[in-house]
């Protein structure tokens, strides 16, 4: 990356946070963390990040509204907004790339496919592929006897 | 609900953890940190949330603690999560004492586990 694009990650789980934003600083991004929707709007709106990934379920307001106040302001509305969310109803999903969401990933989420979103979302060329470290391997699929994913949340 | 959980069955999959990290076993040390430092709390809004028939409270704790131990592949505290986040959806906190009580013994299972991870 020929310059360091900043990523705001709104999200409450800080752990989820820790994750995403140590792995997205290893590949070159600069990261910044909001953890309430109310705090997300004020950082976009003060310092106006490339990028936002946003979750929605967040204290202090929904990602949808902060999603809304982003996308309807002249200031922000330019940013691409990834969905990051433990909801993966149909309804949920058109509601925020009605909003104006560039992509809608579920949680949890692997952050090469979180790097391609990001990538395609700033125009930048796909990433070189790495090579597995020791202990690396494909996603498992969830066991069979989780509640299905397109049901969590709802 | 069927008690799902085996005693052979690891509170969470380290190898989860480790393929969603690409490797880093240090991130996943420092995650397992954090997760330990969080759950005390999370834990105690969850009650109070319940107690004060806070269904959004409710609903928000439960779901950011199952975003959070998801990462670790913690399937039974995950679940057990879901669970009082669709009672509180469902409006059905006033039944959730048994779900209340999987999800401690869950949560009470995967903490001396973190922390083997974080020795």
């Amino acid at each position: 990356m020929k310059r360091k694009y900043t990523i705001l990650l709104a999200d409450d789980d800080k752990v989820q946070t820790m994750m995403l934003s140590t792995q997205l600083r290893a590949k070159g991004y600069s990261v910044a963390a909001a953890y309430d929707a109310t705090y997300t709007v004020m950082v976009a709106m003060k310092s106006p990040p490339d990028l936002i990934v946003l979750d929605i379920r967040m204290p202090g307001g929904t990602g949808k509204a902060a999603l809304e106040r982003i996308k309807g302001s002249s200031k922000t509305n330019q940013i691409p907004v990834i969905i990051l969310s433990g909801f993966s109803d149909k309804q949920t999903i058109q509601e925020t790339l009605a909003l104006g969401a560039f992509e809608y990933m579920t949680k949890p989420v692997d952050v090469e496919k979180l790097d391609a979103s990001i990538r395609r979302a700033l125009g930048l060329p796909p990433a070189e592929p790495a090579a597995a470290p020791p202990g690396a391997a494909p996603d498992s699929p969830p066991p069979d006897d989780l509640p299905p994913r397109d049901d969590w949340g709802r | 609900m069927a008690d799902v959980h085996a005693p052979d069955t690891p509170p969470f999959d380290s190898q989860a953890l480790l393929r969603r990290l690409h490797g880093d076993a240090a991130l996943a040390k420092a995650m397992a940190a954090l997760l330990l430092q969080e759950l005390p709390a999370q834990t105690q809004a969850l009650h109070r949330a319940v107690e004060t028939a806070n269904v959004e409270g409710v609903a928000q704790v439960a779901h950011a603690l199952r975003g959070a131990v998801s990462n670790f592949g913690a399937d039974e505290v995950a679940r057990a999560a879901y669970n009082l986040e669709r009672m509180a959806v469902d409006g059905r906190l006033a039944d959730s004492a048994d779900a209340q009580k999987t999800f401690d013994d869950a949560v009470a299972r995967l903490i001396p586990a973190l922390r083997e991870l974080t020795a």
